[in-house]
Parts: C-alpha cells; sequence; structure tokens
C-alpha cells in the first residue's frame, strides 16, 4: 500500500511504523474520506443561508438564480482571494518587521542586505543618497505598507512588468489599485446578490492574484531578503536522515522565517548548547519543514527534512523533541499526533493557534528572547525521547538562487545579465524555461509528479525553477545538485556546466514565486524572446497542488503571461463555460491561460507543445537536442587520463576517440 | 644521460617556468629542461656524472620553486556569511540595464 | 565556464593576486611608495585599472588600495563534488588576475624592467624600436610593452572605418614555426592587429617569428608585448583605453567599458601550446570584454554564448586539424577564430604572387633587400587617374608600354608611369584625384612592395623577395583593378591600367598628368565654404563615439585628416545611405563664427541631441566635437592670448602642462569643450582657420613635427597673413614647455597674438 504513496522512501519507512503502530496520517485519512464530488468540481455554493445549494444538473439554478457558472466563478473568486490574503498578510508581516527594526521597535532585528535595501529603495521611489540605512529602511518599509493600504491608482510594482505588459494590464482594468483593497473586492463582489457574471469574476480574480504576485508577495520577497539576506548559493541537504540520535532535534515548521531566523541566532547561543548539554544531548540539531524551511535552507543552510506531506511523519520519527510552527500549512491532526509522541508542538503565531496546542506568543520586540524560551522548551523535552527510528536517507542540494543571484551568476560584477540565458534560449540550447512549483497533495502519489514532471522537462532540454514543497520534494531525489546535470538533455547540460549550476533550481519559497515573474520580466527586456512575459517560451506547473495560494499564484502567472498547468482535475469542472474562459479567453486577453490536466504525460506533452509553438511565434530554430551537448570537460579529462607520461602536448583529443571505440 | 621529473606546484605560470628554467640552465650538467607550468612539473634531462637529482631540487628550492610545495590559497568566506563578497562588494540586480540595450544597437535583434 | 577552467583560472587569479601583493609590497619597502608607476606615452594612468575602477595610478602607493580591491572580488575554488555556481566567480576572479597583470607591470615599470630585453636565434634584423627610442645598439632588444597613445590614435581611423577589423592575442609558442608564421601571415592578410606574449616552456611565438625573419613593429600590425603571458595584459589595456578613446566612457565605466568592447571591438585571444592556471584567469579576465578564445591544444570547450557574441572558448587541437602541413592547419586554425568571433571581414582577392592585405601597408623595404626601385632620388615615377570616355575603357586591360624590370641591374632603378583610366555613369571629374590617392594605399598593400609620395613624386620599391616570387609590372595593375572595382564599384564601371616604362611614351603622359595636377589644385584650391550649397556630414566615428559627428566643408577637413570634402562626396555618392551625408548649409547666422541653421539641425539630430550648436570656424564658442582620431589638438593658452597646436605625433609637454595624450582625453569622445578642439592638420592651413577667434595669427605654440612636415604650406599662410616670419615667431616644444618659458619668447618675437583682442 504504502508504495503507492510516496515515491520518498523515508516516508514510506514511517509509514510502514505508521501501519504497524495503527497511527493515522494525511494518507490514511485521504483514503477515508472520499472528496466531496459536489465541492471538488465547483458545484456547491455557501454564499448565503438560503442554501447551500448544490448545482448537479445542466441549466440548474441556486436559490438566488445563481448559475452553475457564476457559482463556479464565485468560489474559484475566493479561493484566489484566500490565497492572496494569505502571501499579503504574511508580506504585511514581514514589512512591520522592517519597520520596527528600523525604529528599534525590534531591536534583535537588523538590515542586513543593505545592497537589496537600496534596490528596493529603487522601485519604491525613496531617496538613498546620504541616508541612514535605518532612515532608509523605515521609509521603504512605510512604503511598503502604503501599497497594502492603497485605495486607488495602482500598485507600485506593476513598473517591474515589461511596459506592454503593464499595457494590457490598463487596458483590461486590471492593474491592482491596493492590495487589500483587492482581497476585499472579491469578498464583497462574492457576496450574495453581486458579481453575477462569471467573466467579470474571473478577470477580478486576475486583479486580485496580481495584487499578491506583483504586490503583497513580491514586497514579501524583497522586504525577507532586505532583513535576512538574498539569497546566495550554498550547499545543503534534504531529507528525514538530517534528524539526529544525540542532538536535540528542533523543526520549524510554517512559512515566516522571522522567527525561524531568530531561533538560528539561539541556536548558536553558547548558553542554549551547554543547557542542551546539560540535558543529555550532544548539541542542537535545527531543522525544517514545508516553507520556514525554505526560507532558512536558501539562506543559511539549515536542512529540510520534508515537505508538506511529511509534517506528521517527522513526528512519528520518535526524534523530534520540538516542532515550532508559525503560519500556513500547517496540519491539526500534528496536535492530536504529538500527544502520542513525546513531542513538543509549539504554536507561535497569533494567527494559528491548535486546539490543545500549548502557544507562545511570538513578538517581535523580544524576538531572541521569546526565542531562547521556545528554545529551552525544547531541550527540556529532550529527555522525554523514547523509541526513536529516523530513516537514512539524506540527498545534497545547492540552493539560494534569487533573481539577483541568478543575474550575477551568468556575467559576474561587471557583465551580470540574463543575456547568456536568453541566448541559449534562442539558440535551442534550452528549449524553454519552466516553473515547477506548489504543494503535496494526499489525493496523489506523494512527490511523484513534481519528480516526473521535473525529471522529463529537463531531459527536454527546459530549465526548471522551482519553490516551497516542490523544490523540497525535488531536492529529496538530487535533482537540486548539479551533479543533475546528466539527467538534462545536452543542450541544458552545457548551460549547467558553463554555469556551473542544477538543471533544476531552487527559487526559495512559495512565497518567492515573484521571483520567477522576476525573471520572466527580465527575460522579455532584455531581448531575443519578444516584448513581452508572454512571448517567452515557458510553463508554469502545479503538480500536486492542494492549498488556495496555489490558485492565487497560478492566477496571477496566468495574468502575467504564462501558461500555467494544474495537474489534477479542475475545480471548477461543473462549469464549462468556466473551464473554457480560464483557457480560451484569458489566453486571449493576457497571453497566459489556465488548464487542469489530471493525466501527467498529458501535462508535460502540453507544456512542451505550448513551448514550442512560443519559439515557432518567436521565429527561434526548431528544437533539435542533437545540435548542441560539444562542449564541457569530458574530452579533456579523458585526455588526461589515458596519457601517463611525465608532461606531454595536449595537441590531440584523438586518443579519446581511439580508447572509446 | 638520466632524466629526473619533479613536480613544482609553485610553477603556475609561464613566468615562472622563465625563472625555473634560468635556474636549471645554469647548472653544469643540464642538458635539457622542460618546464610545464600546466602540469606544473619538470622535466630535467642531465648528466648525473656531474649533477644528480638532489642538486636539481636544491637549485629549485633556492629559486623559490621547491619541488612538493604549494602555494597557499587565501581563505575566501562562502558567498552566505556577512563578509562575503555577495554581500560586501557584489551588486543587486533585477532588471535590464538599458545602456545595455543601446549599447548593443543592431547586435540584440539578430 | 567549465568546472575544469573555473578550478584553474579561480586559482591561478587567487594566486596572481597574492604575488602582485608581495611584489608592490617589496617593491614599496625598497623604493618607496612615491616611486612613479607609468606607462611610458600612454594616457589614462595603467588604462585595465582606470577603466575598470576610476582609480589614477601614478605611484606605488596607489596600487595599494587597487590590490585590495582586486581581493574583494575573488572568490573561493569550486567544490570537486557539489561545486556552487562558478561563472560569475570565474569572471570576477579574472578581472581581479587583469588588475593584479597590470599592477605587475606598473611595478616592472617603476623597477625598470620593462619593457623586457629579448634575445633570438635565427635570421632576424630589428630595424626599429617600439615605444621609445632605442639607443642604436640597443635597437630591437626590447619587446615593446604597452601600445603608445600616437599608435592607437592613429590606428583609430581604420578601427572603425573597418579598414582593421581588430586584435588578436596571441599567447604561447605555435606547434612548429612554420605555424607561427602562418597564423601571423593569415591575421595580416586580413588586417587585424596581432599582440604578441607568453611563452610555452620558455619559448614564445615572439622567438618562433624571430627566427623565421618576420617583420614586428607597428608598421607591419604586429606588435611582440612580453615574453609572458602576464604582459598580455597590454592588449586588455589597449581595448581598455580604445573604449575611453573613441568610445567616450570615463574611467570606473567599467560595464560600458566591456559592452563597448563586446560590440564594436573585434578582439579574440589565440592560445597557443598548454594552457597554465594563470592563462586561464586570464583568459576569465578577458571574456569580460567579450573577447573570445581559442586554442590550439585540448582544453574543455565552452560553446554557449551571452558574454561574447558566439562561443566562449573552442578548443581545436592543432594535430587533430585537418590539413596537409602545419600551415594549412595554422590557416583552418585562424579561420575558426575569425569565424567564433564574427568578424566581418571582406577578401579582395588580388591575383598577385605574394601576400596581400593592409597589414603590410606600412612595411618597408629597405636598399639591401631591394630589388628595383621607381622614382626616389634616380629615376622618376608618377601615378595618373583620369576619366575616360565610356566606350574608351577596355576594362580589365594592363597593359605595359617599354620593357619590364628584368633588365635592370640588382638594386637598380627605372623610369615608370602609372595610368589608370576608369569610367562610369556616376564617376564625376571631382572623384579622381580621390580615387587616385587610393594607388598609395592600394599598391602598398602588396607584400614586399613599397610605396611613398603619390603624384610625380611617387617612389615605389620592390622587394627581392617579391620579385623572386613572380612579382613584375603587370601585377601593379593586377592591384589597382581588383581593388578599384571592390572598393569603388559603385562609381567605377570599367578600369584599364596602362604601366609606361618606355621613356618616350612616359615623357608624354607624364606632361598629361601634370596638367591635370596643376588644374585640380586650382579647382580646390578654388573651392571654397561659400562656394559649394553643402557640407557633408561623417559620422564613420559614431561606430565608437556615438554622439560625434564631423562637419566637414571644403575649407575643413574631418580631423583625422583622412577625409576632405571631395572624399566625403565621393563616399556619399558610392553608398548614399553611408555616414557622409549631404548637409544643406542653410541660413549663415554668423559668417565669422561659421554658424549655419542647417548644419546646426543636423547636428542636433546627429549628435542624438548631445551637441545642439556648432561653430565651423571657432575654438572659443560651440567648437565642433572629435571622436578620438584627430590629427592635433588645438588649445587656448590664455596668458599668451593665443592657441597651441599639438600633433599626434608629438609625445612632449607642453605648455598648457599637458601632453597630447591627456589632452585627447579633454578634447575626444564627442563633447563640445571651449578651448579645446581636435582637428585636421590641413585645417591649420585654411582661410577658415579659427576665423572669428583671430586666424592663424592666434597660434603661439605648435610641435615642431608640424612645422617641418608642412614647411611649405604654413609658409604660404603666413605670406597670406600678411606676416612672412609669422612661422619663426611660433614657439615649439623645443623652446618652450611651459607658459613661463613661452611668454618671454613671443614678447621677443614680437609675436602679433600679443596685440590681438583678448579671446573671451
Amino acid at each position: 500500500m504504502t508504495e503507492q504513496r510516496s515515491i520518498d522512501p523515508a516516508v514510506c519507512d514511517l509509514l510502514e511504523i505508521c501501519e504497524e503502530d495503527g497511527i493515522s496520517t494525511v494518507f490514511d485519512r485521504a483514503d477515508a474520506m472520499k472528496a466531496c464530488p459536489i465541492g471538488a468540481k465547483g458545484a456547491c455554493c455557501r454564499n448565503c443561508s438560503m442554501g447551500p445549494c448544490r448545482l448537479t444538473k445542466e441549466g440548474q439554478v441556486g436559490i438566488c438564480g445563481a448559475t452553475i457558472d457564476t457559482i463556479a466563478a464565485r468560489n474559484f473568486a475566493r479561493m484566489t482571494a484566500a490565497g492572496a490574503a494569505a502571501h499579503s498578510d504574511h508580506g504585511r508581516g514581514m514589512a512591520l518587521t522592517l519597520l520596527a527594526a528600523a525604529t528599534g521597535d525590534a531591536p534583535d532585528y537588523h538590515v542586513r542586505d543593505v545592497r537589496k535595501l537600496h534596490e528596493v529603495a529603487g522601485f519604491l521611489g525613496v531617496e538613498t543618497d546620504g541616508r541612514e540605512t535605518a532612515d532608509i529602511a523605515k521609509e521603504v518599509a512605510e512604503k511598503a505598507l502604503i501599497e497594502f493600504g492603497r485605495q486607488t491608482g495602482e500598485i507600485v510594482y506593476l513598473q517591474r512588468a515589461p511596459r506592454k505588459r503593464q499595457q494590457i494590464w490598463r487596458e483590461l482594468g486590471i492593474a491592482p489599485r491596493g492590495i487589500d483593497r483587492e482581497v476585499v473586492d472579491i469578498m464583497h463582489r462574492t457576496h450574495v446578490g453581486n458579481d453575477q457574471s462569471y467573466e467579470s469574476l474571473l478577470m477580478a480574480s486576475l486583479r486580485t492574484a496580481l495584487a499578491d504576485g506583483w504586490g503583497g508577495s513580491m514586497l514579501s520577497t524583497d522586504i525577507t531578503d532586505i532583513l535576512f539576506g538574498s539569497p546566495v548559493p550554498l550547499v545543503a541537504k534534504a531529507n528525514m536522515g538530517n534528524l539526529s540520535e544525540d542532538q536535540v532535534n528542533i523543526v520549524i515548521h510554517g512559512h515566516e522565517p522571522t522567527l525561524s531566523e531568530m531561533i538560528l541566532v539561539a541556536v548558536n547561543d553558547p548558553e542554549i548548547i551547554e543547557y542542551a548539554k546539560s540535558k543529555g544531548a550532544k548539541g542542537i540539531n535545527l531543522t525544517g519543514i514545508c516553507c520556514t524551511a525554505n526560507e532558512t535552507l536558501m539562506r543559511q543552510g539549515v536542512a529540510t527534512i520534508g515537505n508538506f506531506l511529511s509534517q506528521e511523519l517527522a513526528i512519528v520519527t520518535g526524534a523530534v523533541d520540538m516542532m515550532v510552527v508559525d503560519i500556513q500549512c500547517i496540519m491539526q491532526a500534528l496536535g492530536p499526533l504529538t500527544e502520542k509522541f513525546h513531542t513538543l508542538l509549539i504554536t507561535t503565531s497569533p494567527k494559528a493557534h491548535i486546539d490543545g496546542v500549548t502557544h507562545v506568543n511570538f513578538e517581535e520586540h523580544d524576538a531572541l528572547e521569546i526565542a531562547k524560551r521556545i528554545f529551552k522548551m525544547g531541550i527540556d523535552n529532550f529527555p522525554n525521547r523514547r523509541e526513536v527510528h529516523i530513516p537514512k536517507d539524506v540527498n545534497q542540494l545547492v540552493v539560494g538562487f534569487s533573481h539577483e543571484y541568478i543575474n550575477y551568476a551568468l556575467g559576474g560584477f561587471y557583465r551580470g545579465s540574463l543575456r547568456p540565458l536568453n541566448d541559449a534560449v534562442m539558440q535551442g540550447r534550452l528549449r524553454g524555461v519552466a516553473g515547477v512549483v506548489g504543494c503535496n497533495n494526499a489525493r496523489s502519489c506523494h512527490d511523484y509528479a513534481h519528480d516526473y514532471v521535473v525529471r522529463e522537462l529537463i531531459k527536454n532540454d527546459v530549465l526548471v525553477v522551482m519553490t516551497g514543497c516542490g523544490a523540497i520534494a525535488c531536492a529529496k531525489y538530487g535533482l537540486l545538485s548539479p551533479e543533475a546535470a546528466k539527467y538534462a538533455g545536452p543542450g541544458l547540460r552545457e548551460i549547467c556546466e558553463t554555469v556551473g549550476i542544477p538543471p533544476v533550481l531552487h527559487l526559495g519559497s512559495c512565497v518567492d514565486n515573484t521571483r520567477i515573474l522576476t525573471v520572466l520580466s527580465q527575460m522579455a527586456t532584455e531581448g531575443g524572446l519578444g516584448e513581452d512575459i508572454s512571448d517567452v517560451p515557458g510553463v508554469g506547473f502545479a503538480p500536486e497542488w492542494m492549498s488556495e495560494k496555489a490558485i492565487s499564484i497560478g492566477t496571477y502567472f496566468v495574468a502575467s503571461g504564462v501558461y500555467t498547468i494544474f495537474v489534477s482535475e479542475s475545480p471548477v469542472r461543473n462549469s464549462p463555460a468556466v473551464v473554457r474562459f480560464q483557457s480560451e479567453v484569458w489566453e486571449k486577453r493576457v497571453g497566459g491561460k489556465l488548464e487542469f490536466i489530471a493525466d501527467v504525460k498529458e501535462s508535460v506533452q502540453k507544456a512542451l507543445e505550448h513551448i514550442d509553438k512560443k519559439r515557432a511565434a518567436l521565429g527561434l530554430p526548431e528544437y533539435d537536442p542533437k545540435r548542441y551537448g560539444q562542449s564541457g570537460d569530458a574530452v579533456m579529462l579523458k585526455v588526461l587520463e589515458e596519457r601517463g607520461e611525465e608532461v606531454f602536448n595536449l595537441y590531440s583529443a584523438k586518443v579519446v576517440q581511439s580508447a572509446g571505440s | 644521460m638520466e632524466k629526473t621529473v619533479l613536480d613544482v606546484p609553485k610553477m603556475y605560470a609561464d613566468h615562472h617556468v622563465e625563472a625555473v628554467r634560468k635556474a636549471l640552465l645554469q647548472l653544469d650538467g643540464v642538458e635539457k629542461v622542460i618546464a610545464s607550468s600546466a602540469f606544473k612539473r619538470v622535466v630535467v634531462a642531465h648528466d648525473p656524472e656531474r649533477l644528480d637529482a638532489g642538486a636539481i631540487h636544491k637549485a629549485l628550492q633556492q629559486a623559490g620553486y621547491a619541488p612538493g610545495e604549494e602555494w597557499e590559497l587565501p581563505e575566501i568566506p562562502e558567498g552566505k556569511d556577512d563578509n562575503s563578497a555577495w554581500f560586501q562588494t557584489l551588486q543587486r540586480v533585477t532588471s535590464t540595464d538599458m545602456q545595455d540595450l543601446e549599447m548593443s544597437g543592431d547586435f540584440r535583434k539578430y | 565556464m567549465s568546472r575544469y577552467i573555473a578550478t584553474r583560472a579561480i586559482r591561478g587569479a587567487n594566486l596572481i593576486v597574492a604575488e602582485a601583493e608581495a611584489m608592490l609590497r617589496k617593491a614599496i619597502e625598497e623604493l618607496g611608495a612615491d616611486t612613479p608607476v607609468t606607462f611610458p606615452n600612454t594616457a589614462y594612468y595603467l588604462p585595465v585599472i582606470f577603466g575598470f575602477t576610476g582609480r589614477e595610478v601614478t605611484k606605488l602607493g596607489d596600487l595599494v588600495p587597487v590590490i585590495e580591491q582586486a581581493k574583494e572580488i575573488l572568490h573561493p575554488v569550486p567544490g570537486k563534488e557539489l561545486w556552487l555556481p562558478y561563472l560569475g566567480q570565474t569572471l570576477d576572479c579574472g578581472v581581479a588576475t587583469l588588475w593584479a597583470e597590470e599592477a605587475i607591470e606598473g611595478i616592472r615599470f617603476a623597477r625598470g624592467l620593462e619593457p623586457q630585453e629579448i634575445t633570438w636565434d635565427g635570421s632576424y634584423v630589428p630595424s626599429s624600436s617600439f615605444t621609445s627610442p632605442d639607443a642604436e645598439d640597443q635597437v630591437g632588444r626590447h619587446l615593446n610593452g604597452p601600445i603608445d597613445d600616437i599608435q592607437l590614435r592613429s590606428w583609430g581611423i581604420q578601427l572603425v572605418d573597418g579598414r582593421m577589423p581588430g586584435f588578436a592575442a596571441i599567447i604561447g609558442a605555435a606547434r612548429s614555426n612554420e605555424a607561427a608564421v602562418q597564423i601571423i601571415r593569415e591575421l595580416q592578410q586580413r588586417n587585424i592587429l596581432i599582440f604578441l606574449s607568453g611563452n610555452v616552456n620558455g619559448r614564445s611565438i615572439i622567438h618562433q617569428l624571430m627566427e623565421e625573419g618576420v617583420e614586428m613593429g607597428y608598421d607591419t600590425y604586429i606588435v611582440p608585448f612580453g615574453t609572458d603571458t602576464i604582459s598580455a595584459i597590454y592588449a586588455a589595456g589597449f581595448a581598455t583605453r580604445a573604449a575611453l578613446t573613441f568610445g567616450g566612457m570615463k574611467g570606473g565605466q567599467a560595464r560600458g567599458m566591456l559592452l563597448y568592447n563586446k560590440f564594436r571591438c573585434f578582439a579574440f585571444a589565440i592560445a597557443l601550446g598548454e594552457v597554465d592556471d594563470l592563462k586561464f584567469a586570464t583568459a576569465a579576465g578577458v571574456l569580460n570584454y567579450g573577447f573570445p578564445v581559442i586554442a590550439d591544444t585540448v582544453i574543455p570547450q565552452i560553446l554557449p554564448t551571452g558574454l561574447t557574441m558566439y562561443e566562449h572558448v573552442v578548443s581545436m587541437p592543432f594535430d587533430d586539424i585537418e590539413g596537409k602541413d602545419d600551415a594549412e592547419k595554422a590557416r583552418r586554425l585562424v579561420q575558426r577564430a575569425i569565424e567564433v568571433r564574427g568578424v566581418k571581414i571582406k577578401i579582395t582577392e588580388v591575383p598577385i604572387p605574394v601576400p596581400y592585405g593592409s597589414a603590410f601597408e606600412g612595411e618597408r623595404v629597405r636598399r639591401a633587400e631591394m630589388r628595383v626601385e621607381f622614382g626616389g632620388k634616380y629615376s622618376r615615377c608618377f601615378e595618373y587617374l583620369t576619366t575616360s570616355d565610356f566606350d574608351a575603357v577596355e576594362d580589365g586591360k594592363i597593359e605595359i608600354v617599354g620593357p619590364d624590370f628584368e633588365d635592370v641591374e640588382e638594386a637598380g632603378h627605372m623610369d615608370m608611369g602609372i595610368v589608370v583610366e576608369v569610367a562610369g555613369r556616376k564617376m564625376q571629374d571631382d572623384f579622381e584625384p580621390v580615387l587616385e590617392r587610393q594607388i598609395h594605399y592600394f599598391v602598398n598593400g602588396a607584400s614586399g612592395i613599397q610605396h611613398i609620395g603619390q603624384r610625380d613624386i611617387a617612389w615605389i620599391r620592390l622587394s627581392k623577395a617579391a620579385a623572386e616570387k613572380g612579382f613584375n609590372l603587370k601585377h601593379f595593375g593586377e592591384i589597382l583593378y581588383a581593388r578599384f572595382h571592390a572598393d569603388f564599384g559603385a562609381i567605377v564601371d570599367k578600369v584599364q591600367v596602362t604601366i609606361y616604362t618606355d621613356p618616350e611614351e612616359m615623357k608624354e603622359w607624364l606632361a598629361k598628368a601634370r596638367k591635370a595636377y596643376d588644374y585640380r589644385n586650382r579647382r580646390l584650391a578654388d573651392m571654397t565654404d561659400d562656394s559649394v550649397e553643402e557640407f557633408y556630414s561623417c559620422t564613420l566615428c559614431q561606430s565608437f563615439a556615438p554622439n560625434h559627428v564631423c562637419i566637414v566643408s571644403p575649407e575643413r577637413l574631418g580631423l583625422c585628416g583622412a577625409y576632405n570634402w571631395l572624399d566625403c562626396k565621393a563616399s556619399h555618392q558610392i553608398n548614399p545611405t553611408g555616414p557622409n551625408q549631404p548637409i544643406k548649409k542653410g541660413a549663415c547666422e554668423d559668417p565669422s563664427y561659421g554658424v549655419f541653421s542647417g548644419v546646426n539641425d543636423f547636428v542636433r539630430q546627429a549628435s542624438h541631441q548631445t551637441v545642439e550648436r556648432v561653430s565651423m570656424y571657432s575654438i572659443m564658442l560651440d567648437p565642433m566635437t572629435a571622436c578620438g582620431c584627430f590629427e592635433c589638438i588645438a588649445m587656448i593658452i590664455p596668458e599668451a592670448n593665443g592657441v597651441m597646436v599639438v600633433s599626434r605625433e608629438d609625445p612632449s609637454m607642453t605648455p598648457t602642462g599637458m601632453t597630447f595624450s591627456t589632452l585627447a582625453g579633454m578634447a575626444g569622445g564627442g563633447l563640445q569643450t571651449p578651448g579645446v578642439m581636435g582637428h585636421g592638420k590641413y585645417y591649420l592651413t585654411s582661410k577658415k582657420f579659427m576665423t572669428s577667434d583671430g586666424g592663424f595669427k592666434r597660434v603661439v605654440w605648435m610641435s615642431s613635427f608640424l612645422k617641418e612636415t608642412m614647411a611649405e604650406e604654413l609658409k604660404a599662410v603666413a605670406e597670406r597673413e600678411g606676416d612672412p616670419d609669422l612661422l619663426d615667431k611660433i614657439a615649439d616644444e623645443r623652446v618652450s614647455t611651459t607658459v613661463e618659458e613661452l611668454l618671454p619668447f613671443l614678447e621677443e618675437k614680437g609675436h602679433p597674438a600679443l596685440t590681438l583682442p583678448p579671446m573671451f
């Protein structure tokens, strides 16, 4: 049974233990409870108390008269709004932290990346010349916060998109006015008796999603970089094997790095380490799950032990002394589960309590103290450990590809630009680019679709960038290490060897999908690949999505001009009109389209077709894997290996050919 | 005639080759010197009667190229560290440099 | 990059920076921090360092912060497994390498170890010194070191107009001497500048060429920098200075400077023989400039593009190249190198038995190597181009009237007349002198032929080597026929060449030619700015100086000296959409300043709004801008109430306290600087020379080079100005190099400028 549940050997191991011990996990619950067939296809409306109405027959209407199309579109719009709200509120949190850091209200935080601060200041129109860092930071934070509460006009970051894209948004009237306003707009619009045109609802969804992608999320990424540093590549490790037998295992889980960064500071505190030793541990081992893990992984190299569906199984190892969670994607099941183990679960965000779970309210003005206090609670729990099952699986990976670093990587300090990337796509070394992002979903085999999609794409010379749980999934199977270039097609391999990158780049947490938007914008303006994001031969993928945030992400990619594929049945399939609108009409209007394709093979096929279509539209040469692949170290190393004399001339590579034949 | 092969890791460039050759060729009994900075290796053909391998070794040492001795590479912080080039020196760029576009003129259009 | 290369390049960079630091520390200890550091006869301090960082290094102590800055962009060597990205890091390390190398050369200069000395075996006879004049017995014993500024500027126009497509930096030693010579010949034939440096096992391509007796020097486009890789830095310096000189870049505008080179300077590096850590590191440095690297040994290839236009690093193992001998393999190697850089080269096939290309233009034929000469001291030679009736010209006909030179004794002489008759629907009489002047360049392009002078004072020498290869008089005709068709096909449809050695015929044609010369002289002299309706623009240099526009009028030729009004007119005919466009003068707003509404409109638009107004005849009010290839710079000397004129051949100090090189920085780059102006040397003789500022009488100081080479013309000017002794009243560098020395001289001589109204 467990074989089909996940392709992660560590997860499979632990699921066996669960089975033996009769522990119920998300996988069991998914088996036990089938998805509600009415809700699954977007046929259920529970927006007023005359209902809930379920519309299962063609032509049927709700009590208020709402049509199948209206209800599906309303449901979709609300999912978008919820996702946008989650990301943006996260972004607001970061902005408030920056403000507190700048004004001295949060003395434990400071601006780590001054250069990034200056860059962002430039975007927000904040003067930097001759000003103190704290002063700039304060104004940047204030300007960022204005974006959330902006009522009219449009959010400033839209200007980071290619000019043509901005024009499309303005012409269609979907340029978001303010981040919060657009979320409220959807909630209002979908209230009973309001917007009852699926077309209007879906266009409004685009606007709200844009407020997330080019607003809340993008600000979140930028400000997080300012506070904790723009990621730069580093070597890190992934999977359960990173839990330690003899150290205090503290797992951070959730999405906001504000607390986890403080925990990281605390972990190096000699006093804390001493304290851990006093309790019989050899030290402290910090690891992460989900996007909090991604944040600390890409900045400090803190190991990740798994993604969304691994959270319960981490507890099942019996080795986790404490799990500290903040916001988003934290299963309530952790509460009852930790009662069966010694693990101490602590919620910290005032926005995310769980019944029956210890709550330590995290406050920024006293961040480090609270972090230390939490730490001690974890250490105190170490002696309570019982039986431990830690799977041995560990994979190494290279993370930390911020969009700024990608620029640098392709040309260094003096020549940094995306020119080499564009050149590679234009010549056909790269067939195209793809962003593969998103969650895990217990209704499909854990990590399978991520792994399959990514392997297929890189085999076809598509450079893949990843974020969130998808990135952790591929990290676990070695696809994020530079050696993975061997799985790539010949052209992509050449690029990987030239730059020294893995064929799959880890761009960060799920809120960092905006990094992909920035890279795409720059590819479009760099020249040679059209003038707009929608001209670039690329696709977006969410192979195992489950959260409303994923819907928001997918939608803002579509609104930015990207063909986005969700590998599942459509949540609005009850309305063929809505399905058609999201695909055909959106493509016509904004250049991107949203499609739900349940068959993973078909989805890859469609993605490649789309990339080829875009290549043809640009007049680029047809993709031909046989044309490239001659560069690299292989020949040289072979020649050096074959010849044993003390000093020899290197005027011939023939030795390789003769050795090969 | 004897052939002595010595690894000279300090000879990483061709101006070192010149120095090493100069040091060796002035020795009595040296017939031929092949100094390769790519392989960081010296091959000396010499008359063992007049010059032994030890003397070659010594001559190299005196010239500052002791066989087997490496230059020490400086310690450079990792990218993620606060004192790395990434945080101290390097720029943050996220948009196309318009000067690039102007400078490239027609070249960009291919 | 490839990990193999990145590992070595980064290691090499770390080591060379450490080495430079140690050398610097030692040099400061021994010589003191104030010891001057300078590359002689060059501007822009240590140019690579200046170009990248804006730091003006003039003494050893100034190098300390440079090394510190280099250390800031060093990175660790990539790991053996789980390596982090290395491309950007390698490129940065490459830049650090270049700074370190330039610092080392600076230190060597401070210690008097540069330019390097060289010894060689073989048949090489050095004939010239490079940077600085050497004592008689030292001639050619030193390598070149950095290219001096005069040379850079005089190559400028060739680089911009495409006659010289770019440069090749060759590092190491070729597989064989045969291959070395062939590589050089292939590059010369394409007019590509050749920079030599580096060695393999102590042997450099410089040694190889010397052994083979290949003439090196600025005249043959072969510049030997030094026998180690470090001296390859001068190639990077040359590229940097080109961007600063012609591109209007300022020190510290690194990115602009690099992109300028990527897009406008067609250069590449050829690594011959094994490649070590420092060569990889240096290659990483030049990749920043967009220059690809081609190796003749096995090294990892880097084929994706982006930093460079085409492939980054290409390996062509020499023994694996197809070809029957080393020469053929070398030919293929160079061809590939040129493909990789994407250099567009038009080679005109000239069916003669010796190599042909403008790299041979400067080649000299000494008396000892001479087979025969035409003209000069003992005989007469003339050349004459005339337009004939369309039907009277037989295209391709080459006729020798009289005997060939086989009966002339070795190193003897004979009379010769070259008459070229052309016909074409678009041909105009005005173009005759323009085309005739090309004969000089065309004939000079043949290896072993030297051409000096023009009209009836032409002087041609033919080397023994060329004669042995079968070169005879008919081949002069072949050259002219091929080149006129190739270069001037737009106006010339038919070309017929007759070569006269028969004394009678020769005399007859000489008389006809002289009559034509005389007519042309008068016609040119009659042509004034007032007598024409149109001036011509010249934006040829915009490929180098994007905002500069030359306005060429009959009385003010282009500042490079290469284009006068007729040239521009002809060029416009040949290429109607090209860089020379007619400009309607429009209303003359001020005849004294030479302000024309049409000219202003044109300049504003063609300079991309950076220059609003131009006064054709003034140095003080809206003077004309300059690119960088001017022959002379005029600059006001307020104390003397006049101007000085310094020629680019003059390396001496001037009364302004600046040398030509330093002044050039102010005058060039397409910027208007009142009081400073670049111009062609024949503008000095124009009636419109600074008319608004008082004309030629304002000249209080002038390089002696100008006085001597233009003695006749200037004398005529002095007479025209009503002061026949004026020239003697003008100081030069032999009299004064400071204002303090200048003023007493002027007073003593009674220079008229002292009594003219104030200049401003």
